[in-house]
């Protein structure tokens, strides 16, 4: 009994001693394989492995593109990613078809010979939502569409699992959003359109008659945002976002402009030009169908600022005013929340005269610099 | 000698002359060699000599690149794809999540399939798919010719700072007769964009921008966004065969989309509520032909184009039963969630199909299914 427990002592002292030889020995590759590989970088995105060639000791240049592969570093089969290969000086650079995956590990093999392993780390810049349009928390029943603004490029494709809109009862209502792909963003990927079942808000088509508006007058909604939704670099959201509202009626009146108050800014300053469009308008129109010009018709540089519930329109210009005449210039396709343009409606009774729709591009509204 | 000399003349003019016209007549001839800068894919289709049309949502811009894959294949194998999502996304050095398949279509010479992938990340990325061979195709020193979507010169004029610029997602590319037809929407206001571009593109921007309407119901009219369309040839007349955001199937005469028009399309079907079709194809058996089209919600159905020619009315009335449907006749096939469609060859299609397990695969029908 002694002997055997003898034996298997001393066994078991050289199978620690070879244990920790060998920890140590992987340990110490690991570490100068971490060290080794290095990421390239371009606006956030990791779109390169930069691989010293010291690693590659054995093989000759010109092999080095069909022997060593980068692959993900998980169970399973192993697929070597698709990219281009190029030495510069002492280096092997795999440049990836798509930037590598933030938060996901990658190794770099030549023939079956795991040479290197590193993680892409993950961002630590968190997106956040900073806001939703129309701002106002009345909103008509035929509200047509949304704009979510965030401040980081966002994730494309998947929007719909991330935003859903709660009754009074805190039922999650289906099928209000319109589905589309692609979706709706704008290049940079920070703001998406949302569009409501334009189907369900014109009224006789088919989804209206069957299913309803979207809204319903007078009934209180809650807009959900998921704290689950990534970014480009795959974070995600710093928290939810809920939007709380209120429907009241539908909106059947196209916005008028003769109806909006210019106060002019005064000559020789950088002061706004601030213009009461009286309603809530559409917040990303409002910064692109309208312009101010000069008594020549030509643009005036500066920047656009909106608040009071989308209701308040100021310029600021880049040069000091000068005393003369200016214009505002409004293109039609100007809406309110409900899609009702300069010229139409967003759905008119042809039957109806009265509703032939405008066929005037651009509104003018004089104003002075005195 | 002099004969010889006559003949000579007249082989050396007939291989000129010959030369001269295959240099005029290719679709090819005023392409230029570089590298296109393509920032999304949103749609393919194929034209004529394996010239395949790339709808750049993000650049407004369609694209037209040599694949060089022009080589005449009369029949095709059957192309069976399990999970490639995960194989795409294997090679891509990403997770299948990061991932969408944005389009998938056949070159109609090789039957090759391409597929165009957009990451997480925002690199898109086109792929060829030879059997089980899945290869990126360069986009690198490449013969291209492009167009831009946004004519409009004070569309998009820079004179405001920091203002969000309009975005024309293009939700449908199809190729016919020496016409690219493009249906887009806007991240801003709400409509219908449909544009017919000669092909090959010159210089002069010989494209048409049309705004093309469907009565609901006799009463109501709507100008909302083409989602997909075909075109087809009916009682020898060619027509526009559209699905919109909102009704299901409207027809247009093709010869009446002249720029500047307002076209009224004659709504053929309603295919049920909560659905919205995905893409629609146009395939053969014997002397008949037939619509092919995969939904949102509702099975791939089969619409028989003699019962569209026969199909007279326009749907004047709403319907009654939830759900129900109206118009022309069709068929449903056992065939759900399919996303794609393409035809492979004369008795074959492929679709992308999201299996009940969660797996989303490439299969081929053939016409037995017809």
């Amino acid at each position: 009994m002694n002997k055997e427990v003898r034996i298997s002592l001393r066994n078991s002292c050289k199978l620690i001693l070879f244990c920790l030889v060998l920890f140590f020995g992987c340990a110490q590759r690991q570490e100068t394989s971490k060290a080794n590989l290095s990421i390239h970088w371009k606006n956030g995105q990791a779109t390169g492995l930069l691989i010293p060639l010291s690693l590659l000791n054995s093989i000759s240049r010109d092999e080095i593109s069909h022997l060593v592969k980068v692959q993900l570093a998980r169970p399973g089969i192993k697929t070597a990613i698709l990219g281009d290969y190029k030495i510069s000086k002492d280096t092997l650079i795999f440049e990836p078809l798509i930037p590598f995956t933030r938060g996901l590990r990658y190794e770099v093999v030549l023939e079956k010979e795991l040479l290197a392993e590193i993680e892409i780390p993950k961002s630590t810049d968190i997106p956040t939502l900073s806001g939703i349009y129309p701002s106002q928390d009345t909103l008509p029943e035929n509200l047509l569409k949304f704009y979510f603004v965030f401040s980081r490029p966002m994730v494309e494709g998947h929007s719909l699992h991330y935003i859903s809109l709660l009754n009074q009862q805190g039922d999650t209502l289906p099928r209000i959003f319109l589905n589309l792909q692609p979706e709706l963003w704008n290049a940079e990927k920070t703001i998406l359109t949302l569009w409501l079942d334009p189907g369900r808000i014109k009224r006789d088509l088919q989804p209206n008659k069957l299913q309803g508006a979207p809204l319903t007058q007078g009934q209180r909604y809650k807009l959900v945002i998921s704290n689950q939704w990534p970014d480009e670099l795959g974070t995600v959201l710093e928290q939810s976002y809920t939007k709380n509202f209120v429907v009241t009626t539908r909106d059947m009146t196209s916005p008028s402009t003769n109806e909006w108050q210019v106060k002019a800014p005064l000559k020789g300053t950088l002061q706004p030009l601030e213009v009461n469009v009286k309603e809530t308008l559409d917040y990303i129109l409002l910064q692109n169908a309208v312009q101010v010009v000069d008594s020549q018709g030509q643009p005036i540089e500066g920047s656009i600022q909106l608040s009071d519930e989308e209701k308040k329109w100021q310029f600021i210009p880049l040069k000091p005013w000068s005393i003369g005449e200016y214009a505002l210039q409004i293109e039609s396709r100007l809406e309110d929340p409900a899609g009702n343009n300069l010229n139409r409606l967003f759905d008119r009774d042809v039957t109806n005269s009265k509703n032939t729709p405008s066929q005037q591009k651009v509104f003018k509204l004089k104003w002075r610099v005195n | 000698m002099k004969k010889t000399l006559l003949s000579l003349t007249a082989a050396v003019s007939a291989v000129l002359l010959v030369a001269y016209t295959n240099r005029t007549t290719s679709v090819l001839s005023g392409f230029e060699t570089g590298t296109p800068e393509v920032k999304s894919i949103s749609a393919l289709a194929f034209g004529p000599e394996g010239v395949l049309f790339i709808g750049d949502s993000k650049s407004a811009s369609v694209f037209a690149i040599d694949t060089k894959d022009a080589e005449t294949v009369a029949t095709a194998k059957a192309v069976e794809i399990k999970n490639i999502d995960q194989k795409i996304a294997a090679l891509l050095g990403t997770e299948a999540k990061n991932i969408t398949i944005q389009d998938l279509v056949v070159n109609p010479l090789s039957k090759k399939v391409y597929c165009a992938v957009q990451s997480g990340s925002g690199a898109p990325v086109l792929l060829k798919i030879d059997g089980d061979n899945i290869q990126p195709v360069s986009l690198k020193d490449i013969k291209f010719s492009m167009v831009a979507l946004n004519n409009a010169p004070a569309e998009d004029a820079k004179d405001q700072r920091g203002r969000p610029m309009r975005v024309w997602a293009i939700s449908d590319l199809n190729y016919a007769d020496g016409k690219v037809m493009v249906s887009g929407l806007s991240n801003q206001e709400f409509g219908s964009t449909f544009r017919s571009i000669a092909f090959p593109f010159t210089n002069s921007q010989n494209q048409s921008s049309l705004e093309i309407y469907h009565a609901a119901h006799g009463q109501y009219e709507t100008n909302s966004p083409i989602k997909t369309f075909t075109t087809a040839e009916l009682n020898g007349k060619k027509f526009l065969v559209a699905s919109y955001t909102c009704t299901p199937l409207v027809l247009f005469p093709i010869e009446d989309l002249k720029t500047g028009t307002h076209v009224k399309g004659r709504t053929v079907g309603e295919f049920g509520a909560g659905n919205s079709p995905l893409d629609i194809i146009t395939m053969k058996k014997g002397d008949e032909s037939f619509l092919i089209m995969a939904n949102s919600d509702r099975p791939v159905m089969k619409v028989k184009f003699k019962d569209i020619e026969t199909y007279q009315g326009s749907l004047t009335q709403p319907i009654k039963e939830n759900y129900s449907t109206a118009g022309v006749p069709y068929v449903s096939f056992p065939m759900v969630n399919v996303l794609q469609l393409d035809k492979l060859d004369d008795t074959q299609f492929i679709f992308l199909q999201r299996r009940a397990n969660g797996d989303l695969d490439v299969r081929t029908s053939n016409n037995r299914s017809l």
